[in-house]
């Protein structure tokens, strides 16, 4: 049973995959999600509507501002009627048919009297003028005025067919606006005799388009001329004079005769917006145009925006908290399962799991723990018979032993007595000075025989011998391997300055070495041990004298 | 395996059709290139009647504004006024094949062709003639009839011609006034009060008042029936007679340049320094916006010429010098190349 702890349970997990923030971003993403999703619905509703908003409360105000300017005209028109009433224009009548010199201070008296009165609807005469049909101003409020001939005037013609608003235009005489409302005057007989003009005070219009009410900040009305696209009334902001032409999609359409709204670039700031409205005022021959920056009117968006983002911010708290409270609930008694599951896993037995709660987790708990003490229990009884058997085992091991050395103390003196009695199969005698002898009795197996040859060898070394012989008398069988090691002995006797004889060799043995086909030409052989010494001693006397 | 290969031919057969559009593309909007055939590029001059100033502002916004080169021409603006040897007459260095063009008054196109001279108005550049008689406000003459008596002064035959004519619409006569002769060009006369009124521009001697500070009153001759073109543009009849593509190239340059003057007045006012900047910028500025209300009054179309005003100046002009009576007006302009030049 490996009882090694398992590296998956444990407590340092990375946070991504702890359950308790599993919990928590469940949490959040289920309190977020909604409110994102209702936002975004909503937030391009909302735009749209404000959109309209605006728009309507421009539209609104251009058409407040236009009526205003057309009662304004037909007030102006009206107060001209009159004035033009009985008996000025009797008196008018009667002096354009026969202008009498003395008369003259007078009428231009009664005409001043129309510039010095201004009605309730504000409005104001600033010159009263009476000309004949070829032009000629006869009589005038403004003195200045007798003389002139008005006959390349751009109202003359059309002023000599009926009432007539001539819209605003600039005077080459006093480089001024001025806007011109003419009547003409009848005889009984329906003939023209003479149109009284009137100049009327454009500051007005001025008061009417600067008004602000409901226009903000950027927001602004204006009147564009269309003979020349200059402004007719001043824009309230600095640095755009009257005389300059200025072009906008607005002022375009309205000066095409249109009316209507939309999003274009501004005239003043080119690369920004306005949201426009645009009207066509004939009698004016000009558009008038109520426009708002587009940053301005979306600001209420913005803010509803930046309310949306501080409520998002709010609920993902809330959320948080919420769900930092459920989710340390839910997850503590799992995690504290987990944590006696790791500690478990490192071998401690005897951890218990806190039962914190009394639902399924808290019933989990109970038989984790029930199986715990199965567990223990369990392995309690399993190291007791561990430790027994254990117990079994060592004293059978230490009986083995027991054995073991006395049967290694058996073997050793075997093992002694096998190398006494190899020393004593093989002896090596040295019968002479620089002769030894290795008398060969009994059977020579492979073991032996390779004990024989080291035997031999050291012999030779050790009584530095000049002839070794090999006495094989005792030998009762002789077979092919022996035979070889024979040969292998004598040679290596040669090599180490040992003339080798071989002694003692029965009839048998000589068939089979010559059956081997054995080449014992360098081998000495003597019949019996006795001649081979004689021999052995010869030979080495001899060396003897020749050293 | 088989898709790979099939997908490489489909790209290629998609590659190639997206290359036939563009090409189509680009052959039909370069075909009315093609086909229209580009003028040649021509050298024009123009011959001014006085210095480089705000009344030349049309050509110099024509050319500033590339109007000149988009018509092909390479112009030449040549100012005009006093030099060692005189005044420079654009009549003559129109007739003399200087320039092609000039700018004189709608009078002196009338004294030129009763001299045989063949030269031909072709646009005005002032509907409005700017004359006036101008005077300072304490001397109290606010109406004609307040002349009576009074010391004038007018710049040459043809102001005093014009007073004249004002004057007989006024049932006055000469003899009411006192015609003084003119000692300088500017405003010294009435600010030394050595006269009672002047006639005068009121775009330049109105501006000079108004400059000094000084209240003045100004009855302009226009306001009073007496009207006169003042700067006509103008060429000869050969030109009109053989380059007749020229001439309306460039005045739809011309009027496109005074277009833009009026259009956009401050910026008009910086070409107006390029050509000379010894001007007074703020001078010039407020000369020229007295300028533009002259340019294209209401009712009025850029540049076109009103016959009757041209048979209001042959009248007065024939009493200055009766061999223009026998003259026809209506030979000594033409509105033909102005109506193709804005039609266009």
């Amino acid at each position: 049973m490996d009882l090694r702890p398992s590296p998956t349970i444990s407590a340092s997990l990375p946070f991504w995959r702890q359950l308790r923030w599993h919990l928590i971003a469940s949490y959040v993403v289920l309190a977020i999600v909604p409110v994102i999703l209702i936002q975004t619905l909503t937030i391009n509703r909302t735009r749209d509507e404000l959109q309209t908003h605006v728009f309507e409360k421009l539209e609104s105000i251009a058409d407040i501002k236009r009526d205003q300017i057309e009662t304004w005209i037909k007030d102006s028109a009206i107060s001209l009627q009159l004035f033009l009433s009985e008996p000025v224009s009797s008196q008018l009548l009667q002096f354009a048919q026969a202008p009498d010199e003395a008369q003259q201070e007078r009428i231009n008296q009664l005409l001043k009297q129309a510039t010095s009165t201004e009605t309730e609807q504000s409005i104001h005469f600033q010159e009263v003028f009476l000309y004949l049909p070829d032009g000629r101003i006869i009589a005038a409020s403004d003195e200045s005025l007798l003389g002139r001939i008005v006959n390349r005037q751009p109202y003359f013609n059309a002023s000599l067919e009926g009432n007539y608003v001539q819209s605003p235009y600039y005077s080459p005489s006093s480089n001024e606006l001025q806007m011109i409302l003419t009547q003409p005057l009848y005889n009984a007989q329906q003939q023209l005799i003479a149109v009284v003009g009137v100049q009327l005070d454009l500051s007005i219009l001025g008061e009417i388009m600067l008004s602000r009410s409901g226009l903000g900040e950027t927001g602004e009305t204006y009147l564009v001329s269309l003979e020349s696209r200059y402004l007719l009334t001043p824009s309230r902001f600095e640095g755009y004079p009257l005389t300059r032409a200025y072009h906008s999609e607005g002022i375009n359409k309205a000066l095409q005769g249109l009316n209507g709204s939309n999003i274009y670039t501004n005239y003043r700031i080119p690369g920004e917006s306005v949201m426009g409205v645009y009207r066509w005022i004939p009698e004016m021959q000009a558009g008038l145009l109520a426009e708002i920056e587009v940053a301005e009117a979306q600001a209420s968006i913005n803010e509803i925006q930046q309310n949306n983002q501080l409520l998002l911010i709010m609920i993902s708290l809330i959320a948080l908290s919420i769900g930092l409270s459920i989710a340390a609930y839910l997850a503590r008694p799992i995690l504290a399962l987990t944590q006696t599951a790791s500690r478990i896993s490192q071998g401690d037995f005897s951890q218990r799991a806190e039962v914190l709660t009394r639902n399924e987790i808290g019933v989990l708990a109970e038989g984790f723990n029930t199986m715990l003490a199965r567990l223990e229990q369990n392995m309690q009884e399993l190291e007791q018979r561990v430790t027994e058997r254990t117990a079994e085992l060592q004293q059978a091991l230490d009986e083995r032993n027991t054995t073991l050395n006395e049967l290694r103390a058996s073997i050793d003196a075997r093992e002694t007595l096998e190398q006494t009695i190899q020393e004593l199969s093989s002896p090596v005698l040295p019968v002479l000075e620089g002769v030894i002898v290795m008398p060969l009795i009994g059977a020579i197996d492979s073991t032996r025989a390779e004990l024989l040859i080291n035997s031999f060898m050291q012999a030779i070394e050790q009584h530095r011998a000049n002839v070794a012989i090999i006495d094989v008398t005792g030998v009762p069988m002789i077979d092919t391997q022996i035979a070889r090691v024979l040969v292998s002995a004598a040679e290596a006797a040669k090599l180490l300055g040992a003339k080798p004889i071989l002694v003692g060799i029965r009839p048998e043995l000589a068939q089979v070495i010559v059956g081997l086909g054995l080449d014992l030409s360098g081998l000495t052989t003597q019949a019996d041990l006795a001649s081979g010494v004689r021999y052995a001693a010869t030979h080495s006397r001899q060396l003897h004298l020749k050293s | 395996m088989c898709h790979v290969a099939f997908a490489a031919p489909r790209r290629m057969w998609f590659l190639l059709l997206l290359f036939s559009i563009c090409s189509l593309s680009i052959v039909s909007c370069s075909s009315p290139v093609s086909t229209t055939s580009t003028p040649e590029q021509t050298s024009v001059s123009v011959q001014f009647s006085w210095i480089h100033e705000y009344s030349s502002v049309a050509f110099y916004a024509a050319e500033q504004n590339k109007r000149f080169a988009n018509q092909n021409i390479d112009i030449e603006l040549k100012a005009g006024g006093y030099v060692a040897d005189g005044y420079i007459s654009p009549i003559d260095e129109v007739l003399n094949g200087t320039v092609d063009f000039g700018i004189t008054s709608a009078s002196d196109i009338l004294l030129a062709r009763a001299a045989g001279k063949p030269v031909v108005s072709i646009a005005t550049i002032f509907q409005r003639s700017p004359f006036a008689i101008i005077s300072l406000e304490k001397s109290g003459i606010k109406q004609p009839k307040q002349l009576i008596d009074k010391r004038i002064t007018s710049n040459d035959a043809t102001s005093d011609q014009l007073l004249k004519s004002f004057l007989m619409l006024q049932n006055m006569n000469a003899e009411d006034i006192s015609i003084v002769p003119r000692t300088s060009y500017g405003i010294e006369q009435l600010v030394n009060d050595e006269v009672d009124a002047m006639t005068a521009w009121v775009i330049n001697e109105g501006v000079l008042l108004e400059e000094a500070n000084a209240d003045y009153n100004v009855m302009l001759l226009s306001d009073y029936g007496v009207e006169s073109y003042e700067l006509t543009i103008f060429t000869t009849e050969k030109t009109i007679a053989e380059r007749p593509d020229l001439v309306r190239r460039f005045l739809t340059a011309t009027f496109q340049g005074m277009q833009d003057a009026i259009n956009d007045p401050d910026k008009a006012v910086d070409f107006i320094m390029l050509y000379n900047d010894q001007l007074d910028r703020d001078g010039q500025r407020r000369r020229l916006h007295a300028t533009l209300p002259l340019l294209n009054p209401p009712g009025t179309q850029l540049g076109h010429m009103d016959p009757e005003v041209w048979r209001f100046t042959h009248q007065i002009v024939s009493q200055l010098e009766p061999s223009v009576l026998t003259l026809n007006p209506e030979q000594a302009y033409t509105n033909s190349f102005h109506d193709q030049s804005i039609a266009k």
